[in-house]
C-alpha cells in the first residue's frame, strides 16, 4: 500500500487514470447487479449502500456530458435514485398539466364582465354584493386564555425548545473551549528555530554532553554531529581539531590523537 | 479479494515489479561494492530501508509545476534554478519520493545523488509535519537539512570509494540554488567541514551512512 501511495505521488496522472478506469468497470458491474436485485428493495439497498462508499465515476461522466451539451441526457438508470427521479419527473409533468388547467379555469371565472350603465350616474358592477364582516368584540382580545396554544403564532417560542437550544449551544461551546485547551502536536506548533543562545556566529564548541556544535548566523548553537562517545566504529572524542579538508580549526568527533593539545576533549 | 482490490494490486504489481525487484537471487561477489549492479542493489536497499522511492522527473506534472514556480521565482531575482536547470540538472525530493534528472545512468554519480536525496526522505519521515514547513520557511533550517543530507553522501562516498570531499567542494556547497543568505551558507559549509573531519576519523553517524555500512557488511557476509 505504501508503494502504491508513493507511486501515486510520483505519477498522479497515471494513478488517476488507472483508478478512474477501475472504478468505471466496477460501476458498470454494479449497474447490472442493481438491476438484477431491483425487485428486492432490501437487497437493493444493501448493494447500493456498498456502492455509495466509492466514487461514482459514471455519474460524474453523465453530469459532465450534460454540462457540456446542455441537454438532459437520459440516465442509464444505475440505481434506485434514477428510478425515483424518473417517477418524480412523471409526477411533475402531471402537476404542470393540472396547473395549466387551474390557470385556464381561473381566467374564465375572473374575466371582466361588461359594465351595465344606466341613465344618470348609477354604475352597477357585474358581480354580487359582498356582505360586510362582523364587528370586532374588544373584550374577546383582552382575555387571556392559558389553554390556548400559541405555537402557530409567529414570534412565539416554546420554553422547552428554548431550554434545549440553550443546553445544546452551551455543550458545543464547552466542547470548543476544551478542544482549544488540548495540547496540539509539537510538530505543528514549535517554531522552526529554537531559542537564541547569544553565541558568536561561526564559532564552534563541544556541548557539555560531548556533541560538536556550530553557532549559526542567528546566534543559535546548532548540532553538528552525534554525541561523540556514542560512535560505535571508533573511539571518538569531541575536541578542537584541524580539518584535513579545509585546514580550519573546529570542534568535531575525531580520534583522540587528532585533537589539538590546548583543548582537552569530551 | 474484492474486484477493485484485485485491479489495483494487479496494476501496482505491473508498475512496481521492475522497479525494486532484485535482479538475481544468487549471492553476488562479496567484495564488489562499486559496480553498477552493486550500486543499484544499494539504491534498492536504501529505498526499502527508508521507505523512499526513486524515480525520474521525466514528464511529471508535479515536477513541471514546481519548475514553473522556480522559473517565476528566478525571474523575480530569487537565488533558485531556472525551469530548465531544475528539470535537467537538479535532483529533487518531495516527501519520500526522490526525483532524479531524466536520463541519469546507473553508476557512481547517480548513487551519490541518491545518497544525498535519501537523506531528505529520512528527515521527512523523522518529522513529516514539521520538516517541509521548516525547510521552506527558514534558510537556517534549510542549511541544516542540506548539510545533514550531504553528510550521508560524504560518508557513503568514504565507505564505498574511500573518497573525501575537496576544499572547493565544501566552499562551493549551497552557494547557488537554495535561496540562502550568506550566514546560512557559511553555517552549512561549517557543518559539512565538521562532518568531513569526523568521517576522515572513521566516524559514521548519519542514518544514510550507517545504512551504507550495514549494506556493506551484509554483502561481505553474502547476505545480499
Amino acid at each position: 500500500m505504501l508503494k502504491l501511495i508513493l507511486w501515486g505521488v510520483a505519477n498522479p496522472l497515471e494513478f488517476g487514470a488507472i483508478f478512474a478506469s477501475a472504478i468505471a468497470i466496477v460501476r458498470g458491474i454494479y449497474a447490472v447487479i442493481t438491476r438484477l436485485v431491483a425487485p428486492y428493495p432490501r437487497l437493493r439497498a444493501v448493494v447500493e449502500g456498498f456502492a455509495a462508499l466509492g466514487p461514482d465515476v459514471l455519474r460524474f461522466a453523465l453530469q459532465l456530458a450534460r454540462a457540456i451539451t446542455g441537454r438532459a441526457i437520459p440516465s442509464p438508470a444505475l440505481d434506485s435514485r434514477d428510478a425515483e427521479l424518473a417517477s418524480l419527473r412523471a409526477k411533475l409533468g402531471e402537476l404542470e398539466g393540472l396547473r395549466a388547467e387551474v390557470l385556464r379555469l381561473r381566467a374564465v371565472l375572473v374575466a371582466p364582465r361588461p359594465l351595465a350603465v344606466t341613465l344618470g350616474d348609477e354604475v352597477v358592477l357585474g358581480r354580487e354584493t359582498i356582505a360586510p364582516p362582523d364587528t370586532i368584540d374588544p373584550e374577546r382580545f383582552d382575555r387571556f386564555d392559558p389553554t390556548q396554544t400559541r405555537r402557530s403564532e409567529r414570534g412565539s417560542v416554546d420554553l422547552r425548545s428554548l431550554a434545549l437550544l440553550a443546553c445544546t449551544l452551551g455543550a458545543l461551546g464547552s466542547a470548543g473551549v476544551l478542544c482549544m485547551g488540548c495540547p496540539a502536536s509539537a510538530q505543528l506548533t514549535r517554531p522552526a528555530l529554537g531559542d537564541v543562545d547569544g553565541c558568536e556566529p561561526r564559532t564552534t564548541r563541544c556541548a557539555p554532553n560531548g556533541r560538536p556544535q556550530v553557532c549559526s548566523g542567528s546566534r543559535r548553537w546548532t548540532d553538528a554531529d552525534q554525541v561523540c562517545a556514542l560512535a560505535v566504529q571508533v573511539a571518538a572524542v569531541c575536541c578542537l581539531t584541524t580539518s584535513p579538508i579545509t585546514g580550519a580549526e573546529l570542534h568535531a568527533c575525531v580520534l583522540a590523537d587528532r585533537c589539538i593539545d590546548r583543548d582537552g576533549g569530551l | 479479494m474484492t474486484l477493485p482490490g484485485f485491479l489495483l494490486s494487479t496494476a501496482a504489481s505491473a508498475l512496481f515489479g521492475a522497479t525494486h525487484a532484485p535482479e538475481s537471487t544468487m549471492p553476488s561477489d562479496p567484495t564488489d561494492f562499486t559496480s553498477d549492479a552493486a550500486l543499484a542493489d544499494l539504491e534498492d536497499y536504501l529505498c526499502d530501508r527508508f521507505k523512499a522511492r526513486v524515480t525520474e522527473k521525466g514528464d511529471s506534472v508535479v515536477m513541471r509545476g514546481v519548475a514553473a514556480a522556480f522559473g517565476v521565482a528566478a525571474m523575480l531575482g530569487a537565488n533558485v534554478p531556472t525551469s530548465d536547470e531544475f528539470l535537467t540538472r537538479f535532483a529533487t525530493t518531495l516527501g519520500p519520493v526522490v526525483f532524479l534528472p531524466t536520463g541519469l545512468p546507473k553508476g557512481k554519480r547517480r548513487l551519490l545523488l541518491v545518497l544525498h536525496e535519501i537523506g531528505h526522505a529520512v528527515a521527512f519521515w523523522h518529522e513529516p509535519l514539521f520538516m517541509p514547513r521548516a525547510y521552506v520557511q527558514s534558510g537556517e533550517k534549510r542549511a541544516d537539512y542540506e548539510s545533514g543530507a550531504e553528510r550521508g553522501r560524504i560518508e557513503g562516498a568514504f565507505l564505498l570509494f574511500g573518497e573525501l570531499p575537496t576544499a572547493e567542494g565544501i566552499h562551493g556547497f549551497m552557494q547557488h540554488g537554495y535561496a540562502c543568505d550568506a550566514p546560512d551558507i557559511t553555517l552549512a559549509q561549517q557543518l559539512l567541514d565538521i562532518a568531513a573531519t569526523a568521517t576522515a576519523s572513521g566516524v559514521i553517524s548519519s542514518p544514510v551512512g550507517l545504512a551504507v555500512r550495514d549494506w556493506r557488511l551484509a554483502k561481505e557476509r553474502g547476505q545480499r
